[in-house]
């Protein structure tokens, strides 16, 4: 590392600087990035003559070398501020002080130092103070974003499963009121899904020809009839709408509906099956519910 | 590093707290940097290299720059611990006019060796706040060294708050001639009211030297000075509350070691933890 080109290019971060303002005009801070950049850079060129003289590790470590020195940076403040209070300027009136108050003569800095320790040591712990509570409240700011964006991250996933569902049904609600040709088709796979999800298990020992596929049916059900009805009166050219066109109610319709509707209830619920198989221990009789 | 039990204590005391956890003593809060250092592992894991630097840079420099008034806590401090309850009158020989001075010794002002820069010079200009010897204090001092005559100190009234008379290796120090018989109370507040401490080139450009010594270097510091100069701060890491437990273990805390193999010992801690100061030691070997 080249001390005169740390120094130049340090004096190039200041070049419209104007000290004797400092105090009072805010445009003559620091900026934070030209200081950011500045130690980026000096850490560079030190690598950079390292790696020059053959330690190519440093290639490797280059970036923990840098999280290194922006702590350094945060490390050294008080030491900085401990050199510019312990100036000339405020040792001058350290000195006149203890020997305006004790004549006993303080022949050096270090011994100033010692007896100035309480003072020294109280502006020690403000700017400690100070500084540690700036970076604990700007890391306890940190934490709350992330928090916060944590949180808004779940729920923004719990509200993409929502869409997802409200996505599916809305083109499942679209497709069942739709009059294409898939509509039967759909309907009668929703019907199997439900119908197989309440299937209730066949009587203790069905007869395999009669109950051995029944898992396998959608089972009965009026909706299906109504549409295999429709569909056949389709076939037949027969008007399956509610309305003709010119507003009258299609009666025919209705009434077969409402036929449809009762034998299929009926069969439901009045019908049953009755068995009579030959197992090992002689003639047994089982039954059967139609779903 | 603490235990998990005490992580997720300092963790909830970030997120409920106000302020940071209770320490033990006011010496050991910032110190063994535990606390610290574990939230910064904690931000630059989450949210990465570049917003630690932020906090660093946008924030605390940033801070120290704008909102912590160093001039005010310095010049209260000294105002509280000093001459606030102090009814001391000064005597007219003390004055300019008078006879006699107190006599201050290079040595007892300059402990960072600042008066070897010139103002004047390249690095000069980055360590003094001002060119101006009617700017900055520490400018006028050194001119004091160099000048034959009187020089004094004025505040923007034009009213001499001292004056200071090269005499051998030191300078001989004497009130303005208004505080003759004045108290010495009142001329502690116009001489307070009469400095900048605080100013942002100085305060970064004592950064870079911190890290790198490239300023010390410039200033024709030679290596036992620099090094005197990282005895100083190493003594002085306990008043300003930064004291390591294995420093805070020593017999006296107040007691500053200024011995030589205790100077080598700071040297090595402080190479440990600027890699940059690591960088320019090789260089000046």
């Amino acid at each position: 590392m080249d001390s005169q080109k740390v120094v130049n290019e340090l004096q190039g971060i200041f070049q419209n600087f104007d000290p004797d303002s400092a105090q009072s005009n805010n445009n003559s801070k620091i900026n934070p990035e030209d200081a950011s950049s500045f130690i980026e850079n000096t850490a560079k060129d030190g690598a950079k003559n390292l790696i020059d003289q053959g330690e190519s590790s440093v290639t490797a470590d280059f970036n923990n070398i840098n999280a290194e020195n922006e702590i350094g940076v945060l490390k050294s403040m008080p030491y900085a501020l401990m050199k510019i209070i312990l100036s000339p300027k405020i040792l001058i009136f350290g000195k006149i002080f203890e020997k305006f108050v004790d004549s006993e003569n303080a022949p050096d800095a270090i011994d100033l130092i010692k007896k100035l320790k309480n003072v020294i040591g109280e502006i020690g712990a403000a700017f400690s103070k100070a500084i540690l509570n700036n970076v604990f409240n700007f890391i306890k700011n940190q934490l709350e974003s992330l928090v916060s964006e944590l949180k808004g991250r779940f729920l923004e996933q719990q509200l993409l499963d929502y869409a997802s569902v409200l996505e599916f049904l809305t083109s499942l609600i679209s497709s069942l009121t739709s009059d294409n040709d898939n509509c039967s088709s759909i309907l009668s796979t929703i019907l199997k899904i439900l119908s197989l999800s309440s299937f209730v298990p066949a009587p203790p020992f069905p007869p395999p020809l009669v109950f051995g596929a029944v898992p396998l049916k959608p089972g009965m059900n009026e909706t299906t009839a109504i549409n295999d009805m429709k569909s056949k009166m389709e076939e037949k050219g027969l008007n399956t709408g509610y309305f003709y066109d010119d507003g009258t109610p299609n009666y025919q319709l209705f009434a077969m509906e409402s036929a449809v509707s009762a034998v299929i209830k009926n069969i439901k619920n009045y019908s049953k099956i009755d068995v009579t198989t030959l197992g090992p221990t002689g003639p047994t009789q089982g039954s059967g519910q139609i779903q | 590093m603490a235990s998990q039990q005490e992580i997720y204590n300092q963790l909830q005391s970030v997120l409920g707290g106000t302020e940071p956890p209770p320490y033990e003593n006011e010496s050991s809060q910032v110190e063994d940097l535990s606390f610290i250092e574990f939230l910064f592992t904690v931000v630059q894991q989450a949210s990465g290299q570049n917003k630690f630097k932020d906090i660093v840079f946008n924030n605390v420099l940033g801070d120290v720059q704008n909102n912590i008034s160093v001039d005010n806590i310095v010049k209260d401090t000294f105002r509280n611990k000093t001459f606030c309850n102090l009814n001391l009158g000064i005597p007219s020989d003390l004055t300019i006019s008078g006879n006699n001075g107190i006599f201050v010794e290079k040595s007892a002002i300059d402990a960072f060796n600042l008066l070897k820069v010139d103002p004047a010079s390249q690095t000069g200009s980055l360590l003094y706040n001002s060119t101006d010897p009617e700017k900055d204090l520490n400018t006028f001092i050194f001119n004091s060294f160099n000048a034959r005559a009187l020089r004094e100190w004025k505040n923007e009234n034009n009213q001499t708050i001292f004056g200071l008379t090269k005499q051998g290796n030191g300078l001989l120090f004497q009130f303005g001639d208004e505080y003759k018989n004045g108290s010495f109370k009142e001329w502690s507040e116009d001489f307070f009211a009469s400095i900048e401490i605080f100013n942002p080139v100085n305060f970064f450009s004592q950064i870079v030297d911190v890290l790198t010594g490239a300023l010390s270097v410039q200033g024709n510091k030679n290596r036992i000075e620099i090094e005197n100069d990282s005895t100083v701060i190493e003594g002085c890491k306990k008043l300003f509350g930064f004291c390591s437990s294995e420093s805070n273990n020593n017999s006296n805390e107040n007691e500053i070691n200024t011995s030589p193999q205790e100077a080598i010992r700071r040297q090595k801690e402080s190479m440990k933890i600027f890699p940059l100061t690591l960088v320019m030691r090789k260089k000046m070997k």
